[in-house]
């Protein structure tokens, strides 16, 4: 029997061998925000590894803030950032809610919004947020509207379907209707849906520029084949009326992702693996800024308050993701590793 | 890890108590037909699994240290990759017809039950040459043949934790050369259990699964040697999708209906064998209600035996299988037909040497992979107290793509390579078999060289594109110790402990590990009959870390777990009847795993259940 004990012995100390590995350090977390800027890494879908990086002003990236400070996970698939005052909210698509936390406090959570269904995008005006949601694939979109203080829920208007990107222009609430081809209005005052502007395939994100115009990104649909329409474009509304004050059509399909520098004179886009800007006035006339030799396009992007562009490359899905600083002249500052799936970005 | 060395030293001290006691039951063997392609494999090629046929398959599947069971949850999707490769790289034949849902390119073996199946043999490793296209990490076979089946009947009850309840009823009858099998099977697990997950505790709200079965078959014999079979199975799979933990308001469902046909002819001479078989199997899934794939494929095979003398055996045959599916995601009707030419030939050139070469010609579409194996079988030592023998292997390994991969729109891509893969294996293996009752060790190790696989990957197009992309080097070590014994009654201990790198050599992170690829894997299992009626069973089986994204980071892992499953099990005999009754507590030490990033495993839970046998 010794060896058959030995034997035993052997393949259990094999085993217990096996499990021990070495550790990799725990994420340092940052306690000063200003001036960074913040990741949202959506993860992969089904996977629930969606995290928060930062990014200092130094070039210092923290990943994974969420998890490290408040002992849980952010969720499944986040989507997008938002920051109002003091409270950084993360919205997190397949997880069916809203986590907020606080900057003064090293990102401890505030409290946590979970009567929405599928949400995308928000925005906030003094008092309230604006959370956009799909609902589901096959119900009309909904914009619900919170008090930022408690996350107490007050009112949730229907809009078209998977209502997307959100802005609140003054007294008017701007939402993009993605599954379909327009824009909703609504009346903050009456908190009810006014206009509903027909802008072009697919529309995703809305800005406002330095005349206080509305920019909405149209991203372009298929044939019946599923061929590209390649028909994105970028559509001015006036911020009073709603209506169309020009169209940039690219002539191409585009993920919808754009932004506009801090002065609201130069718009943001990409195509395909280019980076573009543009006048917000004056000339429509695209400018190429960077074009990339070694990816397909861009997952994210955004404008810093010191007119930096950021991009995002996902890496398809299936390792950490990276964001690239990009000067406006196009030269490539620096690359940040980040979470994986990085996707949206809020300035601090 | 102090958790993981208590474990060891309480089974380690429970196999010392069992071992003061005495008795012997013989445990039952199983039978094992498929022997078109047995004829043509060496060494442990192919190995006849032992499973409970009143379990899940996962648990058979489990003890299978070069397996990794990827599961979606308790009683959710399931599937088996060999080897460090992924589950659409292993084949699954039934009745030696390729049974994978085409759509998918996998099976998903919680919606089979081992209820409705006889007979089952892992193959793992490449060999397309033998078993067609997807055997580049192993294959499972799946068989029946009930014309040496003795008649009777059989029925099951069993309940469990959360909910579950399970009848099954099966019996063997007929006249003379005619005989017939009827097999019906219902299980239901509500599965709300409860989880830990960011320091609360969680109950699972959508999880339940329903399957329903019926099994059919049949066999006439006549005088002459020829022998005509059916078999006839339809099982629904009605399921909540278990959400992930940090998603758990999803109210996904799923409901699956399979129908398999095989009816077969077998000509048998004294030195020659003629079989031919035809089927039909279709998968129906139907997502949310609203969102319908079906698959369809008609399948031929036929193959002829010949046996020139002791030393030289031929089998030469071929196949076609035939697809069509229809869904919401595919925008055509269309019809695939795959065709394989192949032939085998085993040969004992001397005494201490058996040498088998197969080669399969295949086509689809445009493409034509030809694929050879050949392996050896060398005796070292043939002696009344020691068995020692070599076996070496060199295949070549394909895989189609999916119909997804080739009609899913948008992204579909009929222009698609199959994937293709070498493996070279070696294997010691040495029997003892007048040390206790048999004392079997093997030790041996693969490298894979893999290229184009199929990976799905952004386009320029705004939508995800199937391209061939990666090329993976896989290396393993394995080893398995087994030992029967008789102590108070027969008792039976397989260890099996496996290494695994699959390496990524495509893109910025070459040299990492693939996901999903755990490096360590070991098996313990242990099988107690005591006196003549009592048995009881320890599985159990550790999985090393699991990264979950290509860049290997910890962050980015899942945590190595260890499961320890305990049954005890009672028999009775009587003049018509044996009955037996077995109580199990599956993760007896309660550990909070996970198998997939994010998805709850229930912790310790209980089952009961009665068999009764009616033999005639």
């Amino acid at each position: 029997m010794n060896t058959f004990f030995k034997s035993l012995y052997f393949l259990a100390v094999i085993t217990i061998l096996a499990a021990c590995d070495g550790n990799d350090p725990e994420p340092e977390v940052v306690g000063q925000f200003d001036g960074g800027v913040f990741v949202s890494n959506e993860g992969n879908f089904g996977e629930g590894d969606g995290s928060l990086s930062f990014i200092s002003s130094e070039g210092e990236v923290s990943n994974d803030l969420f998890a490290s400070v408040n002992a849980k996970d952010l969720g499944d698939v986040v989507q997008s950032l938002h920051i109002s005052g003091d409270l950084l909210f993360a919205v997190v698509n397949n997880s069916n809610k809203i986590e907020v936390v606080s900057l003064s406090d090293s990102l401890k959570s505030q409290y946590t919004i979970e009567d929405v269904a599928l949400p995308r995008y928000m925005d906030s005006d003094e008092e309230n947020g604006y959370i956009t949601e799909w609902v589901s694939f096959v119900d009309a979109g909904r914009v619900t509207i919170f008090d930022l203080e408690s996350g107490n829920i007050s009112k949730s208007i229907e809009v078209g379907y998977g209502a997307e990107g959100v802005k609140v222009v003054g007294e008017k609430l701007f939402v993009a209707n993605n599954f379909g081809t327009s824009v909703t209005l609504i009346d903050l005052a009456s908190e009810t849906v006014t206009t509903e502007i027909e802008v072009g395939t697919s529309p995703k994100l809305l800005v406002v520029d330095a005349q206080g115009d509305v920019w909405v990104s149209c991203q372009g649909g298929y044939d019946e084949n599923w061929a590209p329409a390649n028909d994105g474009k970028l559509v001015e509304l006036d911020a009073a009326t709603g209506e169309i004050k020009t169209t940039l059509e690219l002539e191409a399909n585009f993920n919808g992702k754009i932004d506009v520098n801090a002065d609201g004179t130069k718009l943001f886009y990409s195509v395909g693996p280019t980076i573009y800007s543009m006048n917000t006035s004056g000339s429509a006339d695209a400018q190429e800024i960077y074009t990339s030799t070694s990816l397909f396009s861009y997952y994210g992007l955004a404008i810093g308050s010191d007119d930096m562009i950021y991009v995002t490359n996902a890496a398809g899905f299936i390792e950490a993701g990276s964001v690239l600083k990009i000067s406006t002249e196009g030269s490539v500052i620096e690359t940040f590793n980040v979470g994986r799936g990085p996707n949206d970005f809020a300035f601090n | 890890m102090v958790s993981r060395i208590c474990v060891y030293v309480v089974l380690l001290s429970l196999t010392r108590l069992v071992l003061a006691q005495e008795d012997t039951v013989q445990l039952e063997a199983i039978t094992v037909s498929a022997l078109q392609f047995e004829r043509f494999t060496t060494g442990s090629q192919l190995q006849p699994i032992n499973f409970d046929v009143s379990s899940s398959l996962e648990k058979a599947l489990s003890q299978q240290s070069s397996i990794y069971f990827k599961s979606y949850g308790n009683g959710q999707l399931a599937t088996v990759a060999f080897r460090g490769t992924s589950a659409s790289q292993t084949n699954v034949l039934w009745h030696g017809i390729p049974a994978n849902y085409p759509t998918l390119g996998q099976m998903d073996f919680s919606q089979w039950p081992a209820w409705m199946m006889d007979e089952l043999q892992l193959s793992p490793g490449a060999n397309s040459s033998l078993y067609g296209s997807g055997a580049i990490g192993g294959s499972v076979l799946v068989d029946s043949d009930i014309a040496h089946k003795s008649k009777g009947a059989s029925l099951l009850v069993g309940v469990g934790s959360f909910g579950e309840f399970k009848t099954g009823i099966k019996a063997t009858y007929g006249e003379g050369r005619f005989k017939a099998n009827t097999n019906l099977y219902r299980s239901y697990l509500q599965n709300d259990f409860r989880y830990e997950y960011n320091g609360e505790t969680l109950r699972q709200n959508n999880a339940s699964s329903l399957i329903k079965g019926i099994k059919q078959q049949f066999t006439y014999s006549t005088l002459h040697g020829t022998s005509f079979f059916a078999d006839f199975q339809y099982t629904v799979n009605d399921r909540e999708i278990q959400p992930t933990k940090s998603a758990p308001t999803s109210q996904d469902q799923l409901l699956t209906n399979n129908t398999r046909l095989a009816v077969g002819a077998n000509q048998e001479w004294s030195k020659s064998s003629l079989n031919v078989t035809l089927a039909w199997l279709k998968n129906d899934q139907v997502y949310n209600e609203t969102d319908q794939t079906t698959g369809n494929q008609y399948s031929s095979l036929i193959s002829y035996w010949y046996q020139l003398n002791d030393q030289l055996e031929f089998r030469v045959g071929g196949n076609t299988n035939l697809f069509t599916a229809s869904s919401d995601s595919y925008s055509d009707r269309f019809h695939d037909l795959q065709a394989d030419a192949f032939t085998s030939v085993s040969a004992k050139p001397l005494l201490w040497w058996q040498s088998v070469l197969n080669l399969r010609q295949s086509f689809y579409a445009d493409q034509s992979p030809f694929v050879p194996s050949w392996s050896n079988q060398l005796t070292i030592v043939q002696a009344e107290k020691i068995h020692i023998s070599f076996n070496e292997s060199f295949a070549f390994g394909f895989r189609y793509p999916t119909l997804n991969d080739r009609h899913w729109t948008p992204g579909g891509n009929p222009d698609l390579q199959p994937e293709r893969s070498k493996t070279l294996d070696g294997e010691f293996d040495l029997k003892l078999p007048i040390v206790l009752n048999g004392v079997s060790i093997k030790i041996g190790g693969y490298q894979t060289w893999s290229e184009d696989w199929i990976v799905w990957l952004p386009s320029e197009a705004g939508y995800w594109v199937p391209q061939n992309f990666r090329e993976v080097e896989i290396s393993g070590l394995e080893s398995s110790l087994g030992i029967n014994g008789d102590l108070l009654g027969v008792y039976m201990l397989n260890a099996s402990y496996t290494f695994n790198r699959s390496i990524n050599k495509t893109g910025s992170n070459s040299g990492k590990l693939l996901p999903y690829t755990p490096e360590h894997n070991a098996r313990i299992s242990w099988q107690h009959h005591i006196r003549k009626y009592f048995n009881y069973r320890l599985n159990s089986s550790f999985t090393g870390k699991r990264y979950t994204t290509l860049d290997n980071t910890k962050r980015s892992s899942v945590a190595p777990f260890f499961i320890l499953d305990f049954t005890l099990g009672r028999e009775f005999e009587l003049p018509l009847f044996a009955i037996s009754i077995d109580a199990s507590i599956n993760n007896l030490l309660d550990a909070n795993y996970e198998n997939l990033n994010n998805r709850a495993m229930p912790g310790r839970n209980y089952q009961l259940q009665l068999i009764i046998n009616y033999n005639r």
